[in-house]
């Protein structure tokens, strides 16, 4: 196979593979010295779908109504746009009920292996290199399982553990640690600089290595030669960055300095609190300015997240995905959806209720809560469930349902191309899409 | 031959195909292709490529080699029924046969060609397991750092050991930073012992802290090591065969190793009792009471110049005596010889003696033989102890007199009167010697007995006297009493030479006078030499780490003595830590020392560095090291810190996290034909080795066949197998191969039990059933069991509280053992709880999980996920009987049939199990279990029993799903259909070796794929 052609039609879109590269075309001015704060991005995803017959919203008399999974986000009705209809149409073309839709922030045709695993480089990681310039952190990626070790029907499980792609044949690592995301979000850089003269050496240790490699290590090497790279680029941003912010001009994130403990070593035991500490961190981590770009996995597709504090809720999320029509399961499926929300909405609000000056942290950015399906039990992805929150610095309306069922071109990759403009990347196509859409 | 095939016919092994597909005569692809055309392209061509397979794009040329996977699918779906759908046009019977001939011929045609090939393998990251492990064997302690690290997903066969889905990233290789900073703060480092890891974090240490580590560690070497070889108090040190055996040296000429042979005498202390007797340092006046007397011994008789003389024996028996006498043998460490520095002349010292039966008593004054100035004692006060009572010496002396005198006056004179007289004149002549000072002028009491040594005063006794206490002090008042040294002792047996030293006789001085220095001085010389205690000659053997010349103390090791009696390993470490101290202790080095100390730590960087690439360095890379160091050293820091910094260089470098395989170098390249194969250099076989069976790095043994070449040699290479499966570290096969391949690895984290349900399952008992899975993987391999046994042994290894649990009777005790549960419905994996409830949902059991886990994780079937939409059955009845029957209804459709006809079967025979493995007869309501299942061939078989049995029957299914996972697992990718000659030869050697596991991990590690990697493209040039 040709490799470099398949790197090639396998990309973004925009000559853009690896994230020191500054070949994309950038416009407005997220510059990192100015007055007005700065734009962010999150994506929020849960595995298995959610219940159909309880999600969505359409407009009323008084502006948005919510289906009971979406009642949480209530208290910030107006900073949401609700979107039914939207999809990726490569979704439907392989077999297998969930790994091929694991491709839902690019679009692009998960491939079916169990070794060399290919799907494409995501939107978050391509603004991540653009906007995550100007951050100590470019963006973290959160989550709160490992993968399995498994392949099953010819793919492997890799796939459902992540929706971040740092490039199309590696995905961005999750962290599900708190300790650890704390520690990578909030350290001072101060023990990177120690590693500096490591990193020099072990660079030329890895290109002395490289040149005795096949073809086919060189790029596993390539891998690691990148990272060293980017490690010590962000040293030096680091040590830009503490210049700039004793400089005391422009603008300056509201928090200063950590309001959250560094969380304990380990995994909280209850899935719960797990993702409740996953959200401050993340919070903190906007608010803090120290990364403008995040992901985080709710859960893995095909999860089996039980959350035993919900009354009568004893099956994990997939099981109950399976729900066969059945009553007491399909109400179980949406009892933990409606959670799952209600937790997000919390965290919305904590955003909305941070003041940056102008507007919110809310109103400064642009927060999805999607999955990889619509009705787990049909395995259904011919349109997903994508929820908006945030004002996006201003060009958003918030408190609208968008309906574009009917709509010829639904791609979701449009409003990815929607979001990436509001970030700075102007880009002319990305996934299977190429106008943004309008919202 | 086809693993779809084998996966169809579970039970013929698949070698039985080749025969018949050589006899037909075999169709080709131009009369194959029309067919397909006619009924497949209509779906899979063109316009339309319904899941993704698109036929008509390979009408020109099938491309068997880079298609196989999707010829195994159209094999599959036609043979099983799946396509043409039902709403289709069929194949006739003639076309199905054709088709499955001609993809059966192609793979076999395609297996042959390339049989053995390499394959594409992906250079391997370290798995989370594997980093673990290989810091646990570089380090000697199991950190378990990278429980926090990314975690590894599954590839190529479902192991995580697979290059292409092993990544790395910012976030990863910052982990890795942290993980290597926190194992090198665990490290000390001493230009000696090297490198060592420690259980606590050390940090930064200053020169004091560095120094006192290598006295420390020295100090307590020495006693740790010594105290096992050394007499202990209240042994018998055997003085007197020591000091005949010298005399025998001395005069028979024997050597020292002969005579310590003989008479079981320990030659270290004879070579120190020989030191001690013959030569005449130190200088000691006590140490000579040894000595001379020794020196002074008969030479043997003329007449029998062969014999040790009675009288030889006899002084020697008596030096030995005179020795001990110093020593208190009830409780050592309190006897004279600790007391001899007390004696400061100001406080009364007592002659004690034990007198019962005698009529006189001896007071000796010995002045040490060294002159006697000042050598004056004042007696203050004698008691005497009688049979009844006791009585004041000196008013018994006047008190006797006084009666004695009118007795001798008496007329008519007593019969005894001479008697009496003689009687009178020995009383009157004692009384005569109190009262008088020996220096003319002093005025003393009338009852004090003034003596000036040497002499010996002799005491006639009362009678029944049992003993006497003498209170004695040195004469203060004696103008020459600072030279005094004197010893008192009272006895009613023969006297001392009082012109001597008299052993065991505590010595008085005055204190701080010169005269009592030099006495002390000597007497010192005597305690190193015998200390009357075990830690006191553990305290000298210490001291050795300041010594340039070994001790004078005779239970003693010099450092060369202890390092024969240790062996070569404590000989080296000897040598090691006495250079830590030796480096580490002066305050400053001079330029010699420091280039030493340097060139000692970069050594063990370089040594470090070599076990965690698993291979010798370049002298490039050496010299990038010790640069490295120096730099560092150069910049200010200390270094051990500079050392530290080199670990954490060597753990996040490339060569440690990557198993790299590489090309030949570049210069015989360019000569090299493109394609084929490279052998693996011994070093890349050997960690290709090592990871495969202890997912860690090679140890010494290993190293040490990949150094001198001898592992390139197929024996070798089997044997080293061998070796390294009967090793603990071979338990990592069933932590990483069996864990991921039969799922139980993250069993102590599962969480699909319905606790409110089933309280009975604890952690503990979570914990058990793991070990028990692990346990018995951990015990295929250690001791080669059969493969067979997975599935249809009849043992288990069980504890007290799983056995109680599943019902087994007759274990006791938190320990691990096997046990024969073939008798209690188990027996194997498939009756092991861990399974059990893995393949449970929460609340109850699923004979679907069940059947699915068995048929396709376990045999090794493929089984085709349901297709979306086909609503699931419900399986929400907790009722096995009904959920049989709803099992039963759902499998009537034909489109579920063909799986569920397969799956159900093996799972319902499991259904006697409750959702934590727990043995039931009935259902919760009581209802009766029908545990049977019929498979499509017709084969019934009920319950665990029947299972076993019908796996047992069709053995070849297991061993060659085994088999093949194994192959995958070691080789870090897919199978391949050029590993079918492999997988072939695997079986049979299996046959041939009674089933045990070595035989076919001997194939695979000696097998063309295992010692060689495909000659592939080079590298293109480097990332800008």
């Amino acid at each position: 196979m040709n490799t470099t052609r398949r790197k090639f039609l396998r990309g973004t879109g925009v000559a853009l593979g690896l994230p020191w590269l500054e070949s994309v075309s950038v416009f407005g001015a997220e510059t990192p010295k100015q007055n007005v704060a700065p734009r962010r991005l999150g994506v929020c995803f849960t595995g298995n779908g959610v219940n159909p017959h309880h999600w969505g919203a359409k407009m009323g008399s008084n502006g948005i109504e919510f289906a009971n999974s979406l009642r949480p986000l209530e208290p910030i009705k107006n900073q949401v746009a609700v979107f039914t209809g939207l999809w990726n149409p490569t979704t439907i073309e392989g077999e297998g009920g969930h790994y091929p839709k694991m491709n839902v922030l690019c679009g692009l045709r998960v491939k079916k292996t169990t070794t060399d695993v290919e799907v494409g480089t995501t939107m978050d990681q391509i603004v991540a290199a653009h906007a995550g310039r100007n951050t100590p952190v470019p963006s973290i990626v959160l989550g709160t399982e490992r993968p399995s070790y498994a392949t099953d029907s010819g793919f492997t499980s890799i796939y459902s553990a992540y929706i971040s792609w740092s490039t199309p044949t590696t995905p961005a690592p999750k962290e599900i640690f708190p300790q650890q995301a704390f520690d990578q979000l909030f350290d001072d850089g101060s023990k990177r600089k120690r590693d500096k003269s490591i990193l020099d050496l072990v660079l030329g240790d890895a290109k002395g290595l490289r040149a005795r490699l096949s073809q086919r290590d060189s790029q596993k090497l390539d891998e690691y030669l990148t990272s060293v790279r980017e490690i010590e680029l962000r040293v030096e941003q680091a040590e830009k960055i503490s210049q700039a912010e004793t400089g005391g001009q422009g603008w300056q994130p509201s928090v200063k300095t950590p309001t959250l403990g560094r969380p304990e070593a380990g995994i909280p035991a209850s899935s719960e609190d797990h993702l409740r500490i996953m959200f401050d961190i993340l919070l903190l981590a906007y608010q803090m300015d120290r990364t403008r770009v995040a992901t985080f996995m709710l859960n893995n597709d095909l999860s089996n997240m039980r959350f035993p504090s919900l009354d009568g809720v004893s099956s994990g999320i997939h099981e109950l995905s399976h729900h066969a029509n059945d009553e007491t399961r399909l109400a179980h499926y949406q009892k933990v959806n409606e959670f799952q929300v209600k937790l997000w909405s919390e965290f919305l609000q904590k955003m909305a209720a941070t003041n940056e000056g102008e507007r919110s942290l809310l109103d400064n950015s642009m927060i999805l809560l999607t999955s990889s399906l619509m009705d787990g039990n049909a395995h259904d992805s011919k349109q997903l469930p994508v929820v908006l929150a945030g004002g996006g610095g201003g060009t958003i309306k918030g408190g609208q349902a968008y309906d574009l069922s009917a709509d010829p071109n639904r791609k979701l990759c449009r409003l990815h191309l929607a979001l990436m403009d509001r970030m700075g990347v102007r880009v002319d196509r990305f996934g299977d899409a190429e106008n943004a859409l309008a919202i | 031959m086809s693993r779809i095939l084998q996966t169809l016919l579970p039970g013929i092994l698949f070698l039985a195909a080749l025969p018949a597909a050589a006899n037909d005569p075999v169709p080709d692809w131009k009369s194959v292709e029309p067919m397909l055309k006619a009924k497949c392209y209509s779906c899979h061509g063109g316009e339309d490529v319904k899941g993704e397979v698109d036929l008509k794009i390979l009408a020109a040329d099938p491309k068997m080699e880079e298609e196989f996977e999707l010829w195994h699918r159209v094999l599959d779906t036609i043979e099983n029924g799946e396509m043409p759908p039902r709403k289709s046009e069929p194949l006739e019977e003639a076309e199905e046969k054709t088709i499955v001939s001609w993809v059966n011929h192609s793979l076999d045609v395609l297996a042959s060609t390339n049989a053995g090939d390499p394959g594409p393998v992906t250079m391997r990251r370290l798995t989370n397991g594997e980093y673990d492990r290989s810091i646990r064997d570089l380090t000697g302690r199991d950190y378990g750092l990278a429980k926090e690290f990314q975690t590894d997903g599954g590839g190529g066969e479902g192991f995580s050991n697979t290059g292409d889905v092993l990544f790395m990233s910012p976030a990863a290789l910052d982990k890795y930073f942290s993980a290597a900073r926190q194992l090198a703060d665990h490290a000390t480092i001493m230009p000696g012992t090297g490198i060592i890891f420690n259980e606590g974090r050390i940090g930064l240490r200053g020169p004091e802290q560095f120094k006192a580590h290598a006295e420390q560690g020295l100090y307590v070497w020495y006693q740790q090591k010594a105290a096992p070889h050394l007499p202990g108090d209240f042994d018998d040190m055997r003085e007197g065969d020591y000091l005949l055996a010298c005399w025998k040296h001395q005069h028979f000429k024997t050597p020292l190793e002969a005579l310590a042979k003989e008479t079981g005498l320990k030659l270290p202390f004879l070579q120190n009792w020989w030191n001690l007797v013959t030569k005449p340092e130190p200088k000691s006046r006590f140490l000579d009471l040894v000595r001379e007397p020794w020196r002074e011994l008969p030479a043997p008789d003329a007449a029998k110049p062969n014999e040790v003389p009675a009288a030889v024996t006899g002084r020697i028996a008596q030096i030995a005596a005179d020795l001990l006498s110093w020593n208190n043998p009830q409780k050592p460490g309190s006897g004279v010889q600790r007391r001899q520095q007390d004696s400061d002349g100001i406080r009364p010292y007592n002659m004690d003696a034990q007198v019962k039966g005698k009529s006189q008593v001896h007071l000796c004054f010995g002045d040490l033989g060294d002159g006697n100035a000042g050598d004056i004692a004042l007696v203050t006060k004698i008691d005497v102890k009688l049979e009844k009572g006791g009585v004041n010496y000196f008013n018994w002396l006047e008190k006797t007199i006084g009666e004695l005198k009118p007795q001798i006056a008496v007329h008519p004179a007593p019969a005894n009167l001479e008697e009496l007289k003689k009687k009178l004149a020995s009383l009157e002549s004692t009384r005569a010697l109190f009262g008088k000072h020996p220096l003319p002028d002093r005025k003393i009491e009338p009852q004090i007995l003034a003596v000036a040594a040497p002499k010996v005063i002799t005491l006639p006794l009362p009678p029944g006297a049992v003993s006497l206490r003498a209170e004695t002090k040195l004469d203060y008042e004696n103008p020459e009493v600072d030279r005094a040294t004197i010893q008192w002792t009272a006895t009613a047996e023969t006297p001392r030479d009082v012109t001597k030293i008299i052993p065991g006789v505590l010595t008085i001085w005055k204190i701080q006078t010169e005269a009592a220095r030099n006495t002390m001085g000597d007497f010192n010389v005597m305690k190193v030499a015998f200390p009357d205690m075990m830690e006191r000659r553990l305290e000298q053997v210490a001291r050795n780490l300041n010594r340039t010349t070994p001790g004078y103390t005779v239970y003693y090791f010099s450092d060369e003595q202890l390092g024969k009696v240790l062996g070569e390993k404590d000989r080296a470490t000897l040598t090691a830590m006495k250079k830590d101290w030796r480096l580490a202790g002066p305050r400053q080095l001079n330029d010699q020392q420091k280039g030493e100390f340097d060139g000692a730590m970069i050594w063990h960087l370089h040594q470090f560095a070599a076990k965690a690439w698993r291979r010798p360095l370049a002298d490039a890379e050496k010299e990038t090291l010790s640069a490295f160091y120096r730099e560092r050293v150069t910049q200010g820091l200390d270094r051990e810190s500079a050392v530290r910094e080199g670990i954490v260089l060597a753990l996040v470098s490339p060569h440690f996290l990557f198993k790299a395989e590489t090309l030949p170098a570049p210069d015989t390249l360019t000569n090299a034909p493109s394609g084929g194969d490279v052998s693996l250099s011994a070093w890349e076989i050997a960690s290709r080795l090592s990871y495969f069976l202890w997912a860690s790095i090679p140890d010494g043994e290993l190293r040490k066949a990949a150094e001198n070449g001898s592992l390139l040699k197929p024996e070798v290479l089997a044997a080293q197998a061998k070796r390294m499966m009967k090793d603990s570290r071979s338990s990592a096969l069933a932590h990483e191969f069996a864990g991921q391949w039969l799922k139980f690895g993250g069993f102590l984290e599962h969480d699909g039990v319905d606790l409110k349900k089933f309280p009975e399952m604890t952690p503990e008992l979570r914990a058990d059933m793991h070990r028990e899975v692990v346990e018995y993987f951990a015990r295929l391999f250690r001791e080669d069991r059969k493969v067979m046994d997975v599935v249809a042994g009849d043992t288990s290894f069980i504890n007290e509280r799983l056995a109680k649990f599943y019902g087994v009777p007759g274990v006791s005790g938190g320990e691990f053992r096997e046990v024969k549960v073939s008798d209690h419905h188990r027996g194997g994996l498939l009756g092991m709880g861990a399974v059990l409830t893995k393949t449970s949902r929460p609340h109850r059991t699923s004979p679907v999980i069940r059947g699915e886990y068995l048929y396709a994780v376990v045999l090794g079937h493929s089984s085709p996920p349901p297709p979306p939409n086909v609503p699931e059955i419900d399986e929400n009845t907790t009722k096995p009987a009904s959920l049989r029957e709803a099992l039963k209804q759902h499998a009537k459709d034909q489109a579920c049939a063909v799986c569920h006809d397969r799956i159900d079967p093996l799972g319902f025979a499991l259904e006697s199990f409750d959702p934590i493995g727990r043995f039931r007869p009935a259902d919760e309501s009581g209802g009766v279990i029908d545990d049977t299942g019929v498979v499509r061939d017709g084969t019934t078989f009920k319950g665990m029993d029947g299972l076993r049995q019908y796996l047992a029957a069709n053995d070849a299914q297991f061993t060659g799903h085994f088999s093949r996972k194994l192959l995958g697992y070691a080789l870090g990718r897919s199978v391949l259909p050029s590993d079918k000659d492999l997988l072939a030869k695997m079986q049979d050697s299996l046959k041939k070796n009674n089933g045990a596991v070595s035989a076919i991990v001997t194939d695979i590690v000696t097998s063309r794929q295992f010692l060689n990697r495909r000659n592939e493209a080079p590298a293109l040039a480097a990332n800008p």
